[in-house]
């Protein structure tokens, strides 16, 4: 994962705030080993390793998240996937994996300065018999031996896309577990999880920053727009500034293809690829979603900028947030008007706050993303 | 967008799986150092779902469908209920008796609690006819650990381990075979060794009646402090290297982070002299996570360095060279070149796979937990047997004790011989 995590925690007794804050860190700690797509002695590289020749047992949580990862990839249209590691290296979005079983990177030219022309260089790559030579598709999980293979040569999977967040969903319940009612925990700034409300509010504000690459700016009451309405969309928002939005119980991220970029034919491109056609996706600059697990959050924000629509079957329930200068802000859920509020937090003389940070190994750090801000 | 035959039935799964399995047996890849499949099934059971009860549980579950975890134990609900959610299928309880008297099928059971509930635990479990793996240290007091050795011994066919992992880490065996052929000379200079973890020790209890029983780190009645707890995990490894045990210790340590009432020092040293005047410098604390976990041998030809996951060898300028060097891996460290320890490093070698190597594919706790199960299947003896988990923990409590009070400690061979 290679970010940086924090999490700020309410309650009424320091010592048993940072005890549950510390094993909810060693959790975050433990899964960024397990999930590591860069580190030698990861789950995750053992399963690239091994999942292409016989199938690999593993534990039920990572079977659960692997198990999710494949609903989310129907669910979305194969917006999300977890295998486009191959393409990410092929467009020099990412560094050759060390140890890496290889797969199109060591079939197809190294292209970090020089990109493919276009995605049939990559399907002419011995496709599989969905006639691609990466995929969701390519994944087969059993539940009965509890075990993963892969069904076609160099399939790998990477879940930086969405490992941050099912670790911060995993570090969450241990809170919960732990007694914690009041916390905002988040990582990288792109992915969050709110436990409960602070002291005297109705949700922790976090800002969706406004204009690509241009940190959000103090919401004025002025550009509240009226919330009794009922309007869809009405939640407080700025073009140049952000929405700030309000969360309960839930989980927000946010993607954006900004971060990281190459130059290609005199044009610079973002790190989000489509995995439906192996092009880097165009369209959107921001996406975000609401959810009730980060882990979903996370999947949903990158297939959202990368369908650069809201899914006409998707759920009410989960929230979406997309920007772009030509059409301006896209909002929809019916669950988002509800969750923008003015409420401002305020703690109470005898609460606790304690802040605690951890830094997972930097190694293959992903791309920089767009932060999300607590609200002022 | 077509979608896709994901659902293979099991048959077609594991069809296509010895397809890969054959392909597998042609092409030895990549991974000597998997376990091989124990010869049957096993059930086992956990005992305190604590951090390590959990890393134990997750670690077990990586080692195959051959080991089935059918019960978890802990007197904590809200950790009994997250182990249950961790372990589909396992049965929970609260009490370790009503566990050993309810599944006899559970063949090996593995202990995680509180260091000083381990012994009755063991006794229990032993006296039940059941393996037994116990966290190290094994107990708070020499008497207790000396309870635990005779059960061991008497337990008939019963196995027990301790769970000092150094024995069955598979860089530190490679790097024991290099000090043991004096590729660093022929004995050593110094021996320094470090657990430095930034963390307040705190375990958080959601009820104020169970604070106590949940921080008994912190409990000066029952806590063998930062010496014990993490020393002896490490102490093993340096009777594993030395082949003796120190014949004193003195200590000392403060508070330097944590003043937050507690009596145990976050911050701790003791150095415990062998016969021979070799030294072993150990420190530890809870305030500072400089360089983490390791232990370094020197000898007047090079260093031996190990970090639980990695292994390097430091050559001092006028140590002989020898032939296999020039194929090694290196890594630099500021001045200094080390060549990295690599288990099965020939095997993988023949692979063209050497730099990959680098560092264990699994938990270091994998090995142990793996060696364990490997000898219960063979019968064969633990790699770290109650006898030297006794003298690991010994020591470790001699070296609190010489914290405590600062001054030095006598070590009777006598006290590390049940």
């Amino acid at each position: 994962m290679g970010t940086r995590f924090e999490m700020v925690l309410a309650g009424a007794d320091e010592s048993h705030l940072r005890a549950a804050g510390e094993e909810a860190i060693a959790e975050i700690e433990l899964w960024h080993r397990r999930l590591n797509y860069f580190a030698p002695d990861s789950l995750v590289r053992r399963i690239n390793t091994l999942a292409s020749s016989h199938p690999v047992a593993i534990d039920p949580e990572t079977f659960a998240l692997l198990t999710r990862c494949v609903e989310l990839h129907d669910a979305t249209g194969g917006a999300f996937d977890i295998t486009i590691a191959p393409l990410m290296r092929t467009w020099g979005f990412r560094p050759l994996a060390p140890g890496s079983a290889g797969g199109l990177n060591e079939r197809v030219r190294d292209s970090r300065d020089h990109p493919p022309a276009d995605f049939g260089e990559l399907s002419r790559v011995e496709p599989g018999a969905n006639g691609r030579a990466f995929g969701t598709e390519h994944v087969q999980l059993d539940a009965a031996s509890r075990a993963i293979r892969f069904t076609h040569p160099g399939i790998e999977i990477d879940l930086g896309g969405i490992a941050k967040g099912f670790a911060l969903d995993r570090a969450a319940t241990l809170l919960r577990d732990n007694g914690i009612t009041c916390a905002l925990l988040h990582g990288g700034t792109s992915s969050v999880v709110a436990i409960g409300a602070p002291p005297g509010s109705e949700g922790w504000m976090v800002r969706v920053p406004g204009a690509m690459g241009k940190p959000g700016l103090p919401v004025d009451a002025s550009d509240l727009p009226d919330q009794s309405t009922g309007k869809r969309g009405a939640c407080p928002w700025h073009p140049e500034r952000g929405i700030d939005v309000s969360l309960r119980d839930e989980s927000l991220s946010i993607s954006a293809p900004h971060g990281r970029t190459v130059e290609h034919n005199g044009e610079t491109l973002g790190h989000i690829i489509d995995p439906r056609t192996g092009a880097t996706a165009r369209g959107a600059d921001l996406a975000a979603a609401v959810c009730d697990s980060a882990t979903d959050a996370e999947a949903w924000s990158t297939a959202l900028l990368v369908l650069n629509d809201r899914p006409a079957n998707l759920s009410d329930e989960i929230a979406s947030i997309l920007y772009d200068a030509s059409q301006g802000w896209r909002i929809g859920g019916t669950g988002l008007q509800a969750r923008a509020t003015r409420a401002q937090p305020t703690m109470p003389a005898n609460h606790t706050e304690l802040e605690l940070r951890a830094t997972t190994d930097p190694a293959g750090e992903s791309a920089p993303r767009p932060t999300m801000e607590a609200c002022p | 967008m077509n979608k896709p035959d994901r659902s293979l039935d099991r048959r077609t799964f594991l069809q296509t799986a010895t397809g890969g399995l054959a392909a597998f047996a042609i092409s030895p890849l990549i991974d000597p150092l998997a376990a091989a499949p124990l010869s049957r099934a096993m059930n086992v059971a956990v005992i305190g779902i604590g951090r390590q009860g959990r890393a134990i549980m997750s670690e077990l579950q990586k080692i195959g469908s051959d080991v089935t975890i059918a019960a978890i134990c802990d007197t904590d609900d809200s950790r009994l209920q997250a182990g249950l959610r961790r372990a589909p299928g396992a049965e929970g309880f609260a009490d370790h008796r009503a566990l050993l008297d309810a599944k006899k099928e559970v063949s090996a059971v593995f202990i995680s609690t509180p260091t000083h509930l381990h012994k009755q635990i063991a006794l229990d479990a032993l006296s039940a006819g059941r393996h037994v793996y116990c966290e190290c240290p094994l107990a708070h007091t020499i008497e207790d650990c000396a309870e635990i050795v005779r059960a061991a011994r008497s337990a008939g066919g019963a196995i027990f381990q301790t769970g000092a992992q150094g024995r069955a880490n598979p860089v530190y065996r490679l790097a024991w075979s290099f000090a043991r052929s004096r590729s660093i000379g022929d004995s050593y200079v110094m021996v320094r060794a470090q657990n430095f973890q930034k963390n307040s020790w705190r375990t958080p209890a959601n009820d104020p009646a169970r604070e106590k029983a949940l921080n008994w780190r912190l409990d000066p009645e029952v806590s063998i402090g930062l010496l014990g707890e993490n020393g002896a995990q490490q102490f093993d490894v340096v009777h594993y290297y030395v082949d003796k045990y120190p014949v004193k210790v003195r200590g000392g340590g403060s508070i330097k982070l944590w003043d937050d009432g507690r009596e145990t020092y976050d911050t701790a040293w003791c150095d415990l002299v062998f016969d021979d005047g070799l030294i072993f410098q150990y420190q530890t604390s809870l305030a500072n996570s400089y360089e983490d976990v390791f232990e370094q041998f020197h000898g007047s030809l090079g260093t031996i360095k190990l970090t639980w996951s990695h292994g390097w060898l430091f050559k001092e300028a006028d140590a002989p060279t020898q032939g296999w060097e020039v194929y090694a891996n290196r890594q630099q460290f500021h001045n200094e070149e080390g060549i990295t320890l690599i288990a099965d490093a020939t095997k993988l070698a023949a692979q063209g796979k050497l730099k990959e190597g680098v560092g264990l594919p699994n938990d270091p706790l994998y090995y142990a937990l793996e060696s364990f199960l490997r000898s219960v299947d063979e019968g064969s003896p633990p790699v770290c047997s109650a006898d030297e988990g006794m003298r690991a923990t010994v020591v470790g409590i001699l070296a609190h004790q010489a914290a405590v009070k600062s001054e030095e400690i006598a070590i009777d061979p006598a006290i590390l011989n049940v």
